[in-house]
């Protein structure tokens, strides 16, 4: 019978789902209320929620001689049914389509629900509110994301959810504007991930973190690291990175390494990010800023590169007579070309 | 690398696809059992299936021959509906029972007999391809497989007979055909899985067939989308032998995108081994799901496919981590580039990793130093070059990377260090291949230092032990030219003669000749200069000496008085001569200023000002200064005030700028001179201050409150010199060791920064040090280093290091033998060469002193109290003596030195056991208030009292006092 009512509950459960979307999100909606455990025995309990500790999941239910309160073991629960799963369809609709104040503020409510039985109940239930804190730093709130990312990294052991939940902390920080701790964070990153990452969260950080205090030849060497390192596997944040490069490379002065670079750019054809420090530099209003082919279809790299190339090598000119003092023989610096 | 792979054999695969073609077959004859209504032609053919779904193919073969025999003449066997179906099962079966031939005639009869083009003769044709395969008849199994895409080519399958061909034709050599059929196929409209794999089929052949150009092309112009690019470890290795090839070719710039193909060994085993497992879960999935003749086929390919993928995992598996020697390879391509600070990363994270093999780490290291150079950053370079030797001294590469110590000293222009380096390489490794090059930098290195002699001692192997080595003319030249440097100019001159003998027509020649009219210059033949300028500027016009040869020849001209043909070999010096071009510019305003055309030096120096390409070391100021010149020449007061005004406050406070005290001296002589004018219109402060001091104190304070504190500095630079003149050199020193309250290091005037350290060194204060430390990193050439050298000498004495000291006092001499700060710096190289016990050329330093008539007064008598001490310190107090008269005589105006020399006299004296002497000595400085008043007074009182009294004592009958 109580089986019957498990599935029962489930089915309502699910048809709940196909009304939720033109419904009006309300949090306090979900507090209190039924909770429903289906316990490792097969059992299926139903009561109204009084507590909740380290230990223990306690209910009031209602029998046929009355109330009773009765506390079930984390050990002994397999599972919980809250309510209000169907607004995590209408939470990931709003995300899709942008609407991240709308995706954060039901996320968070049903995180709100939950976050006290996280202990008793499977990972992936507390996975589930990875977009939670995605969309809090989408929403402009990254103290809700540090937050959420910080206890949700508590209680999780998945390496690749754990190395997310740190980006986004540590995006979450540099966003708030605490960047002395972005920087500890972001130096702790780059310790931790190697050489080869899919991600250049950390290194894209610390060139940010160098740009901002006018130091670009710091910002160039930061955000060349994961650029040397990358290959054709896709990489988060290396056009970013890219994009730093080219402009630090612009303002130390470094015209042949901003070209090789803007060649890459080209050549991998990565989208060219108008970043808001570049774009606000005082030093970069007027300079060749790189479009990318991605970007309008066409290559049009407004750069002297070409111009350059065109004159002539003095180099070669001094070739034809030597060297300014002789010619150097090819080995004059030890192995300069030499095939290791 | 693919090779290595294991390959499926052709014959084994038709075998299998073969054997796994029983399911349809039994769907294949059903339709028979609509026309065999016989029983026993019926029995009979379920038999033959019967046996081909056990497996036993021959007992299948056999019943299908068998109905033949038994039913050939029955109209029901005979029916071509039954034939139809019949044949190209019969043919299957040959197949599979290894009766190639009989399969081969059942599939060709087939194709004669029916000629509809339907799924049946499509299946058949391709059957016959895989026949011929069976068969190992390649040739003919391309032909198969050709008409099967002819005749039917929108079928699905005729993409994947398209891919066999491609294999086919590799297999058989028919290289050309093979890329071609490739290429249409990767621009058709094949599936893209299909589509890549052929293209990779090329790159692989391509690769193996040392193709580079062609790998090249085929990696850069494919697609390879990560979803559709089933084969990782083929591509990548293919990537990597293409880039190393590139390499090996020196084409760094495309091995550098090629590279960029190839992942880290770890990754690339984890992408292909869930590429394994994607190909296995897609069989699991789709086995059996297709129906129709070819679903076999195409399960086929997925075996296959899988087979391959699961070869290369193991083959990788088996292989060493490729990694950290392909990314230092890729660093290499980086280096070669001059992009150094991507090489930098990769070498140095590949120096610094514990479980990198010691050999390749050590390769890192060493390229790791390669990039420093390249980045100019000498400190680093010289900083990871001496960890490289601590840590693999004894490897091959050790002498390389002292040679880049040296030539990183060398660049720092620390020549000393550079050839103390140089000195254990020539000692220690006298049969290296480079021995001749050490030789060479360590030749050059003590031109610099104006050691001619033993420069040319290691130069002069390359006129004949060395005559051929690529640094022979090069050597040899400045063999000659260390004659010109110490101006043995007959000597000089002789050799580049013998040169020009010895390389004529060859690429040293021109220079040759410019350097031969140098020569010719410095002899004062002026003519014969001009001569061999001409001579050579027409003949080499594009030479890299033109610019130097013009300026030459502009300097001849004016001294022969030909000033219009001098301004005009200087206006042909442009930009492009560097720092050439604005000395031409300036001799150009000399020229003017010396034909009193004060118009057209004006209009010059504006028309330099209004250049729109000055470099960073373009004498703005300067220009400015002398605009200004002429202003005040022309009595334009009230245009030269605000171009002054100009210049200080554009240049002022920017750190580069090199003529600002000239500005200042000009605002002052401009006060001094028109100070009395009543008629002035103009209004500045300079002339409304109270005096030029007050002014530079006003200015200061307002530059001080606006944050142009490099102007402050400045000002007070200026104020102290003008203190100093006077004499009064404490007041000198306070002025600008109060700048160090307000004023941070990095914004100070590197003149301001050096003469603090100087003072500061005086003081024994270790800041001293920290602030000569940053205008010789900062500034390394500015003309005011010589006080940070001095500063950097002092500290050395101070810690007892007089080697080091000897050195930072060599550079002085050698690079700014005539700057203000020579003379002090000659008197502290006195004193520390005998402290060094080299008493000869102390005496040396102290008596160049002495010939200087520009160090008269305190220098000349600081000279003779040296060697006075010298000769203390030689144990010979008889000669020491007269020095220490002499200063007491002679330079009254300084107090302590002559107090002191009458204390070191009176000592003398008293050693000598001269006792009246010495208290003479001693009687005339207490006499002398202003004497007693000095440092040594109390000493030469307490010995005085000390003498006379010991004195008394002895006499008979006097009292102690």
């Amino acid at each position: 019978m109580r089986r019957w009512g498990w599935i029962g509950w489930m089915i309502f459960s699910g048809l709940g789902v196909l009304g939720a979307g033109e419904e009006v999100f309300d949090p306090e909606s979900l507090e209190g209320g039924e909770v429903t455990l289906r316990l490792q025995s097969g059992r299926v309990v139903t009561g109204e929620l009084i507590g909740v500790d380290d230990h223990q999941v306690s209910l009031r239910i209602q029998q046929d001689a009355g109330e009773v309160s009765m506390g079930f073991s984390g050990s002994r629960i397999d599972s919980i049914a809250f309510r209000g799963n169907e607004w995590f369809e209408v939470a990931e609709t709003a995300r899709s389509e942008g609407d991240w104040d709308k995706a954060m503020r039901i996320y968070d409510g049903l995180y709100l629900q939950r976050t006290s039985f996280f202990r008793f109940l499977p990972e992936r239930e507390a996975v589930a509110f990875l977009p939670l804190v995605e969309t809090s730093l989408q929403a402009g709130d990254p103290a809700r994301a540090i937050a959420r990312a910080q206890r949700l990294a508590g209680i999780l052991s998945d390496p690749d959810v754990l190395r997310r939940l740190e980006d986004l902390e540590l995006l979450g920080y540099y966003r708030i504007g605490l960047l002395l701790r972005a920087g500890v964070l972001a130096q702790a990153w780059v310790q931790e991930r190697g050489r080869f990452s899919d991600s250049a969260l950390g290194w894209y950080i610390l060139a940010k973190l160098s740009f901002r205090d006018e130091d670009p030849e710091s910002a160039l060497w930061h955000a060349l690291h994961p650029l040397v390192y990358a290959d054709r596997s896709p990489t988060e944040w290396l056009n970013e990175c890219l994009s730093l490069a080219i402009a630090s490379a612009q303002l130390i002065g470094d015209y042949a390494q901003r070209d090789h670079l803007i060649g890459d750019l080209r050549r991998w054809d990565l989208p060219w990010v108008e970043l808001p420090e570049i774009r606000l530099h005082p030093g970069l209003e007027d300079w060749p800023r790189p479009v990318s082919r991605t970007e309008n279809g066409i290559p049009s790299v407004e750069t002297p590169l070409e111009d350059l190339q065109q004159l002539p090598d003095r180099r070669e000119e001094e070739a034809e007579w030597g060297d300014p003092r002789g010619p150097l023989p090819e080995d004059w610096l030890p192995s300069l070309l030499d095939q290791p | 690398m693919s090779e290595g792979f294991p390959r499926k054999g052709v014959a084994r695969s038709v075998i299998g696809l073969v054997t796994r073609g029983c399911f349809f077959l039994s769907l294949w004859l059903f339709p028979i059992s609509l026309v065999a209504q016989t029983g026993t032609l019926q029995e009979g053919i379920q038999g033959a299936v019967a046996a081909f779904s056990a497996g036993d193919y021959t007992e299948a073969h056999l019943r299908f021959e068998a109905l033949e025999s038994d039913f050939g003449r029955e109209p029901e066997f005979q029916d071509p509906e039954v034939q139809r179906v019949l044949l190209p099962v019969r043919g299957f079966s040959a197949l599979a029972a290894g009766e190639h031939q009989a399969a081969l005639e059942g599939f060709k009869k087939f194709l004669k007999d029916f000629t509809a083009v339907d799924e049946a003769r499509a299946f058949v044709r391709y059957s016959l391809g895989l026949v011929y395969l069976a068969m190992e008849d390649r040739e003919a199994a391309v032909g198969a497989l050709e008409s099967f895409v002819e005749e039917f080519p929108a079928l699905p399958e005729a993409e994947l007979a398209t891919l066999q061909r491609i294999r086919l034709l590799f297999d058989l050599g028919r290289l050309e055909e093979g890329w071609g059929l490739s290429e249409r196929f990767y621009q058709g409209d094949a599936s893209p899985t299909l589509r890549i794999q052929g293209r990779l089929l090329a790159l692989e052949r391509k690769v193996a067939e040392g193709r580079t150009d062609g790998s090249l092309e085929l990696l850069m112009g494919t697609d390879w989308g990560a979803t559709s690019m089933p084969e990782l470890a083929a591509l990548a290795f293919a990537a990597l032998r293409t880039g190393d090839e590139l390499m090996a070719q020196d084409r760094p710039a495309d091995a550098l995108e090629v590279y960029r193909m190839v992942p880290p060994y770890q990754r690339l085993l984890h992408d292909q081994t869930e590429l394994v497992e994607r190909a296995r879960r897609e069989i699991e999935e789709r086995t059996g799901a297709r129906s129709g003749r070819f679903a076999a086929v195409w399960d086929d390919y997925r075996q296959q496919t899988l087979q391959r993928l699961e070869g290369q995992k193991k083959a990788l598996e088996g292989t060493e981590d490729y990694t950290a020697g392909f990314q230092l390879r890729f660093g290499q391509a980086f280096l070669s580039l001059g992009r150094f600070r991507e090489a930098w990363i990769l070498f140095s994270n590949l120096a610094e990793d514990k479980t990198v093999e010691t050999g390749l780490g050590r390769d890192a290291h060493y390229r790791w130093i390669l990039a420093a150079y390249a980045a100019e950053d000498w400190d680093q370079a010289l900083a990871i070059a001496e960890a490289f030797q601590e840590k693999f001294s004894d490897a091959d590469l050790a002498p390389d990377s002292l040679f880049l110590m040296a030539s990183a000293f060398q660049q720092k222009g620390r020549f000393h260090r550079a050839n103390e380096v140089l000195d254990r390489l020539i000692e220690n490794y006298p049969d290296h291949r480079r021995y001749p090059v050490w030789r060479y930098t360590r030749g050059f290195n003590r031109s610099m230092l104006e050691a001619y002699d033993t420069a040319r001692a290691d130069l002069m192997p390359f006129l004949n032990e060395w005559a051929d080595h690529p640094m022979a003319p090069r050597a040899s030249l400045y063999h000659a030219l260390t004659f010109q440097f110490e101006g043995s100019f007959e000597q000089a001159l002789e050799a580049i003669d013998q040169l020009m003998e010895v390389y004529r027509g060859q690429g040293i020649y021109p220079e040759l000749r410019y350097r031969r009219a140098a020569v010719l210059y410095a002899r004062r033949q002026y003519a014969d200069a001009r001569i061999g300028l001409r001579g050579f500027i027409e003949a080499f016009p594009g030479h890299f000496l033109i610019p130097e040869a013009r300026v030459l020849m502009g300097d001849i001209l004016m001294g022969e008085g030909r000033l219009e043909d001098a301004a005009e070999a200087f206006a042909r010096v442009g930009p492009e001569a560097g720092s050439l071009f604005p000395y031409a510019v300036f001799q150009r305003g000399k020229i003017y200023q010396a034909m009193e055309d004060y118009e057209r030096m004006e209009q010059h120096f504006r028309d330099y000002l209004a250049r729109p390409d000055h470099a960073p070391d373009a004498r703005l100021s300067e220009a400015l200064f002398w605009i200004g010149w002429v202003l005040e020449r022309q009595d334009r007061l009230e245009e030269a005030f605000p171009l002054y005004q100009k210049a200080l406050d554009q240049y002022g406070d920017d750190p580069e700028a090199v003529e600002i005290s000239s500005v200042l001296t000009a605002l002052r002589e401009l006060r001094e001179r028109h100070a009395h004018r009543t008629d002035l219109s103009t209004a500045h402060p300079v002339m409304e201050a109270e005096g030029f001091e007050a002014w530079l104190r006003e200015a200061r304070a307002e530059a001080r409150e606006a944050g142009r504190l490099t102007f402050a500095s400045r000002l007070a630079l200026f104020e102290a010199g003008l203190v100093a003149d006077r004499d009064r050199d404490q007041l000198a020193r306070g002025i600008l060791l109060d700048l160090e309250e307000y004023i941070p290091p990095e914004r100070m005037d590197p003149e301001v920064l050096a003469r603090l350290a100087d003072h500061l060194s005086g003081l024994g204060m270790g800041r001293a040090e920290e602030y000569a430390g940053m205008v010789l990193d900062l500034y390394p050439r500015h003309r005011a280093r010589g006080w940070a050298y001095l500063a950097m000498a002092r500290m050395a004495q101070a810690e007892n290091d007089p080697e080091e000291a000897d050195r930072w006092l060599r550079r002085i001499e050698n690079e700014l033998p005539a700057a203000p700060m020579a003379i002090e710096a000659r008197l502290l190289h006195g004193d520390v060469l005998a402290g060094l016990g080299d008493f000869e050329s102390a005496a040396g330093r102290f008596e160049e002193i002495l010939r200087l008539r520009k160090a008269r007064g305190r220098p000349h008598a600081r000279a003779l109290a040296g060697l006075a001490r010298l000769h203390q310190k030689k144990g010979d107090p008889k000669r020491a003596i007269p020095y220490w008269q002499r200063v007491y005589t002679v330079y009254r105006a300084y107090p302590e030195l002559v107090a002191e020399a009458y204390v070191q006299s009176a000592m003398l004296f008293r050693e000598l056991e001269d006792f009246e002497a010495a208290v003479r000595s001693l009687e005339e400085m207490l006499g002398q208030t202003r004497l007693v008043e000095t440092e040594f007074g109390a000493l030469a009182e307490s010995r005085y009292r000390e003498w006379v009294n010991g004195a008394a004592a002895e006499l008979p009958g006097e009292a102690q006092p």
